[in-house]
């Protein structure tokens, strides 16, 4: 049915709601003016930005996922790195610990040229040793989720068109990792202050990639389970201020002060 | 152009294949398409032209993955609708802590509590259609469009407006048939009549 032919109808002819939404599909979508200047520089733009992106250097992954192998054998813990989103890290630990033991990630900045060296060989050691943990063989299982979670909107997209949103693949990816694999640890709203307490005291710290959920100013602590909800733990830039923000939904759940202890 | 001779088809599959020039014509060909979807998402020119540039940028990158199993065409505006929907809720999850104050002295809403389709305007549309939308409640016109011209899910609906879904399915039905009314002759009295029951 032509667009012209569209117009000439009243909801009288033919289905009622066929006619409306033909009707109105035309008006908003098809009649919609155009600036040729704009749309020229928007698409220059994106070519741009490819082109950037197709010259950037490549990013060493496996410098990204340092973590250091105290603990790993006495708690198998690892930390699985999971790309999600644009370049986003999201940090998982193991849990076959029933306490707040958190393997830590340091920040990159925070490091000398020497302790690059040395932890890089320590990550080597810490990944060869995760290789033969069981808890940790579906690495790169969930390493390849995080790829899906990459990938899988436009993908989905395509499959069908009424697929969930990227919020929604990440969700999936999450809670099967979770399920499956890992096991995080689930605290109630009111333990949650306390468990940032804990985290930092064992010395976990921010990653400065947190650009999960694109809240802005926030930087990505650690993950746990509140009240059932896969939920990372935020920290706001600068503010002893925290966020529990759902994994699923970017929800931000709660907002914890700590104030100055 | 030389690409102005090939078939969609096969300038997709150019396109596909990394061929820039061919990418340029093809992301040209969607620009309308996405940039009125972006319109109608966002609200204002301003912001569709922001989020028309993020959705083309993920049709490039996705374009790889394009495998044919819907039109092109339909590909791209529920990657422009999504690329909208993922704006509208970092806005709405932005955290605000900062209190801001209007000039007459009144605190300025805080974004979590803004309904952010509520400032969808329809002064470039048609204006037959424009004033069957402007006679119809808002929350019912904006569902209709949502639902039925941008093609989101009911949840996705809900979450945007944030009522239940039940109220979205409830507010779509009453809306199209609103929307008919005005169409047909701008009968008032139904209007009235057919918004007496959105109490959910």
């Amino acid at each position: 049915m032509s667009d012209d032919d569209v117009n000439q109808l009243t909801p009288d002819d033919g289905d009622l709601d066929e006619v409306v939404v033909a009707r109105l599909r035309s008006a908003l979508l098809n009649d919609v003016v155009i600036n040729d200047t704009e749309r020229d520089h928007t698409i220059a733009s994106v070519l741009e930005a490819l082109d950037n992106e197709s010259q950037a250097p490549v990013v060493n992954i496996e410098s990204q996922r340092r973590f250091r192998s105290q603990r790993v054998l006495q708690f198998a813990a690892a930390v699985l790195t999971v790309a999600i989103g644009a370049g986003a890290l999201l940090q998982l630990r193991s849990g076959q610990s029933d306490t707040a033991q958190l393997s830590i990630q340091e920040s990159s900045r925070e490091r000398s040229e020497e302790n690059l060296q040395s932890e890089s060989e320590e990550f080597a050691f810490a990944e060869e040793s995760a290789m033969e943990e069981s808890a940790v063989e579906a690495a790169p299982e969930a390493e390849s989720l995080g790829d899906m979670a990459l990938s899988s909107d436009l993908s989905d997209t395509e499959d069908e068109l009424m697929a969930d949103d990227m919020a929604t693949v990440a969700e999936s990816a999450t809670e099967e990792m979770a399920g499956d694999v890992y096991e995080l640890e689930s605290i109630s709203l009111d333990e949650l202050p306390n468990f940032i307490r804990n985290a930092l005291e064992q010395g976990a710290t921010t990653i400065p990639s947190a650009a999960f959920c694109e809240i802005d100013n926030v930087e990505l602590l650690t993950e746990v389970i509140l009240d059932e909800i896969i939920v990372v733990v935020a920290r706001m830039t600068g503010l002893n201020k925290y966020l529990a923000i759902d994994v699923a939904t970017c929800e931000v759940l709660a907002e914890i002060d700590l104030g100055d202890d | 152009m030389a690409h102005e001779l090939l078939s969609d088809s096969r300038l997709l599959q150019r396109a596909q294949q990394g061929d820039r020039a061919a990418l340029s014509t093809v992301l040209g060909e969607q620009y309308q398409r996405v940039f009125a979807v972006c319109l109608r998402m966002m609200g204002s020119r301003t912001a569709a032209e922001d989020q028309t540039q993020e959705a083309l940028l993920r049709i490039a990158r996705g374009l790889s993955s394009f495998e044919g199993k819907s039109t092109f065409g339909t590909w791209c505006h529920r990657v422009a609708a999504t690329t909208c929907l993922d704006e509208l809720r970092r806005q709405r999850r932005r955290p605000t802590t900062t209190t801001l104050t209007n000039t007459d002295g009144t605190d300025v809403e805080p974004i979590d509590n803004v309904d952010v389709t509520a400032g969808i305007e329809w002064s470039d549309v048609r204006a037959d259609i424009r004033e069957a939308l402007d006679a119809v409640p808002a929350e019912f016109a904006r569902a209709v469009v949502l639902r039925d011209v941008l093609e989101l899910e009911y949840q996705e609906i809900a979450d945007l407006t944030g009522v239940a879904t039940g109220t979205v399915k409830s507010r779509i039905s009453r809306g199209r048939a609103l929307l008919a009314e005005q169409l047909r002759g701008n009968r008032n009295d139904d209007v009235e009549r057919l918004t007496n029951g959105d109490n959910e």
